[in-house]
């Protein structure tokens, strides 16, 4: 241990984006008895006037530590809505985290019997809250909107580029309904991929996707799509707010309906253009607490 | 014919059907076989008119033998005709639930040759899907009106949903502008779905139970599967026929109550056809349409009855005032209601709290005492709530005499329709035009005359609605 230092009265922590140098961020404060007043990725951070900062070293040890704790005093439904909050993009999402997980540890005695869950009227509890509605909604549109293109090396592809990173949170809906259907699910907004192999599933970090063409059956499925998708439609009830109410437009570029017609889907296109880069897949460590269901929305 | 065309063809003539939800069956998956469902089901698209694309939607075919005023493929209008292989049918589901283009299959049908032989087609296709292929997504089908039990009972079987519909809200109306249809034709499927809806679902239990004593038992395929898991639904036309809101609500708080139906969907009449027995008018009643839907939702999730919600002095719903706005403002003398202590079913009552918000609050209050901050940001619509609650004794309507018009005036909500489209209903009465009244009093009779010339006609008729609801 370090020897005790001086508590810092307005501070920054630093993380490295992920959930694990979150966790130790959160670490870092208890050990140093301070209250940050951001906890941001450290390639996001837009300092305030005379703030001071420190860069949080992501320690695995200390990460599961916090995971242990939150799990004793509030259990593992408290610590799941951590995982989930923390796939958001929100610039103060580490602060809301870091802000519940503080409340959550040391709530009165006389609420021990209510989860940490049900506080709907508190703050730190309310703003956790906000996250989680965001990452379920953002969820749910990617099981809507996903649409897998068959390539012909015989894998599924789909692109998406959720506002949250749910890839992971959406793998296994898709795995036990597709089955024995290999499919990958590429994230371009976090460089993330999902990838099925007919029994299990993995996560894949990289910035481009080398992906062949779809074949000529695939290209026909899709012009069928968009003829029903247009014959379906009802002219004299036309009403195109509704529509993008429930389908926001930021979504369109990645369905097949929304294409152009007689045009193939455009994510073969330009990424055919990418096969050079595709040497920059590298396998990602899979969280262990991602495993299984329990993060199933 | 190639696919595409048929596609296009078939999913054009069921662009009428309302029902395409694929909600309410709950089956996980199973390794090796392809789909499973979930119970509040899933939009996998939304067309320009913002109505969900949940299921495919096709007929099987659009030859039919009938002649319905209101249908645009009824046998003497002149359009393209074209009909499903039940094999391509069901190739072409799994190839677009594979994409996750879709949850499953919605087939409704014309009727070719005779009802037996168009049913015949249609279980043959949910056949190859779930017996043949393992598919587990959801189905959803219509029975044909004049099918046989016996089809019906091996429908039941491969699907999640059946319906029927019940086409228009009276008897009257069917035998007017659906000659060939006929009232024992519907309500009789109607009733043995619901029966057996009831029997499998008791019959499972029981062998659920029994398994381990007759574990020996081998039952065939089909009397294993559950019969329509996810119940029956119908739908009716509203505004091709002269029924009032109140006879139309009457009847789906019946068919809810008497045939356990899990929906009743309502469709606003569009004009496809030219016909001396239909209402000679464009206008669209979209606006009709959704309040009844409001009071359809007050029926099912809001533990309403149906006469607090219309009665027959005013047989038609407010357009100004949405159903519950309007039940509260009729019982001042209930609210306003303390959220910190009231029962979870008076908070239910209270516009501008839902559902959700009503479970919410509960939630929420145990820990703390709720005032205006707190409520504000559980995401409940504050606005319209605070004439009729009190936070912690406070109450936050001040400035607004607690009386019924004063109070009227700020729940008035028109529906917002979005600026497109035909809201024929979209000129209020009393509104000045700078045109003459002549050319448009020929294209929009619309809302405002409608309810007094359907109230007139509702009144000829004797007691329609004993009709549809007697068994």
């Amino acid at each position: 241990m370090s020897a005790p230092v001086e508590p810092l009265q307005d501070v920054a922590y630093l993380y490295d984006g992920s959930l694990e140098g979150l966790l130790s961020a959160i670490f870092l404060a208890y050990e140093r008895h301070e209250q940050p007043l951001d906890i941001v990725p450290e390639r996001l951070y837009e300092p305030r006037l005379m703030q001071s900062s420190i860069v949080v070293e992501t320690d695995f040890e200390r990460a599961d530590r916090v995971r242990r704790g939150l799990v004793r005093t509030c259990g593992k439904a408290a610590f799941n809505a951590v995982v989930r909050a923390s796939t958001c993009d929100g610039y103060d999402k580490g602060a809301v985290i870091y802000r519940f997980v503080r409340y959550a540890m040391s709530r009165p005695d006389s609420l021990r019997g209510v989860p940490v869950l049900d506080e709907l009227a508190n703050p730190a509890v309310r703003e956790l809250h906000g996250l989680l509605t965001f990452v379920r909604n953002e969820s749910e549109r990617m099981r809507q909107f996903v649409r897998f293109a068959h390539l012909e090396n015989g894998v599924w592809y789909a692109r998406v580029s959720p506002d949250a990173s749910v890839v992971p949170l959406i793998m296994g809906y898709f795995a036990d309904r597709l089955n024995d259907q290999p499919f990958i699910i590429y994230d371009e907004a976090h460089h993330l991929a999902g990838v099925y192999d007919g029994t299990s599933w993995q996560l894949v970090e990289g910035d481009a996707v080398n992906v062949p063409p779809a074949t000529d059956r695939d290209r026909l499925m899709q012009e069928a799509w968009k003829s029903f998708y247009d014959a379906i439609s009802i002219d004299a009830r036309y009403n195109p707010e509704l529509r993008r109410h429930f389908m926001p437009v930021r979504l369109w570029r990645n369905l097949t309906e929304m294409q152009p017609r007689g045009a193939a889907q455009r994510n073969h296109g330009d990424l055919q253009a990418k096969r050079s880069a595709c040497a920059t897949i590298s396998p990602a460590q899979k969280p262990a607490w991602l495993n299984g269901r329990a993060t199933d929305l | 014919m190639d696919l595409m065309t048929k596609l296009e063809i078939l999913a054009d003539a069921a662009k009428y059907d309302v029902a395409c939800t694929s909600s309410g069956s709950d089956r996980g998956a199973v390794r090796g076989k392809l789909g499973a469902t979930q119970a509040a089901g899933c939009c996998h698209s939304f067309t320009p008119d913002g109505r969900c694309i949940s299921l495919l939607k096709v007929l099987m075919t659009n030859v039919c033998a009938y002649d319905c005023a209101y249908c645009s493929s009824r046998c003497s209008n002149e359009v393209r005709r074209a009909a499903f292989q039940p094999r391509e049918l069901a190739d072409l589901t799994i190839e677009f639930y594979r994409r996750n283009y879709i949850e499953g299959l919605f087939l409704s049908s014309g009727v070719l040759r005779t009802p037996d032989y168009t049913t015949e087609l249609m279980i043959e296709c949910f056949r190859i899907l779930r017996l043949e292929y393992g598919f587990r997504g959801y189905i959803h089908a219509k029975t044909v009106p004049g099918t046989s039990p016996e089809l019906i009972d091996r429908m039941g079987r491969l699907v999640d949903r059946l319906s029927v519909n019940l086409e228009l809200p009276s008897q009257q109306s069917l035998a007017l502008l659906a000659p060939q249809k006929n009232r024992q034709q519907i309500l009789a499927p109607m009733r043995q779905i619901a029966d057996s809806i009831t029997d499998s679902k008791e019959s499972r239990a029981l062998m659920r139970k029994r398994k381990h004593l007759y574990g020996g038992t081998i039952m065939r395929m089909e009397e294993e599967l559950p019969f329509a898991p996810a119940g029956q639904s119908t739908q009716m036309i509203v505004g091709a026929s002269p029924e009032s809101d109140f006879q139309i609500l009457n009847l789906s708080a019946a068919l809810y109550r008497s045939m356990s139906l899990k929906r009743v969907f309502f469709s606003a009449y569009m004009p496809v056809n030219d016909d001396a027995r239909l209402p000679s008018t464009d206008a669209v009643q979209l606006n009709r349409e959704h309040r009844l839907y409001q009071a359809d939702w007050l029926l099912r999730f809001y533990k309403f009855d149906v006469s607090e919600i219309i009665d027959e002095r005013n047989p038609f719903l407010d357009p100004d005032v949405d159903p519950k706005a309007n039940w509260a403002l009729n019982h001042l003398d209930l609210f306003p209601v303390e959220v910190n202590t009231a029962p979870y079913e008076a908070l239910l009552r209270v516009p501008g709290i839902g559902v959700r918000g009503a479970k919410m609050i509960v939630r929420a209050r145990r820990t703390s005492a709720l005032r205006e901050t707190e409520l504000r940001k559980l995401g409940i619509a504050y606005k319209r709530a605070r004439f009729f609650i009190t936070c912690n004794g406070a109450y936050g309507g001040g400035g607004v005499a607690f009386e019924r018009e004063a109070l009227r005036s700020h729940l008035a909500s028109p529906i917002d329709g979005g600026k497109h489209g035909r809201r024929a209903d979209r000129a209020l009465p009393g509104q000045l035009s700078l045109f003459g009244n002549e050319s448009f009093a020929s294209k929009a009779p619309a809302i405002p005359a409608a309810p007094q010339r359907e109230m007139a006609l509702a009144n000829k008729g004797d007691a329609l609605l004993p009709e549809w609801s007697a068994r």
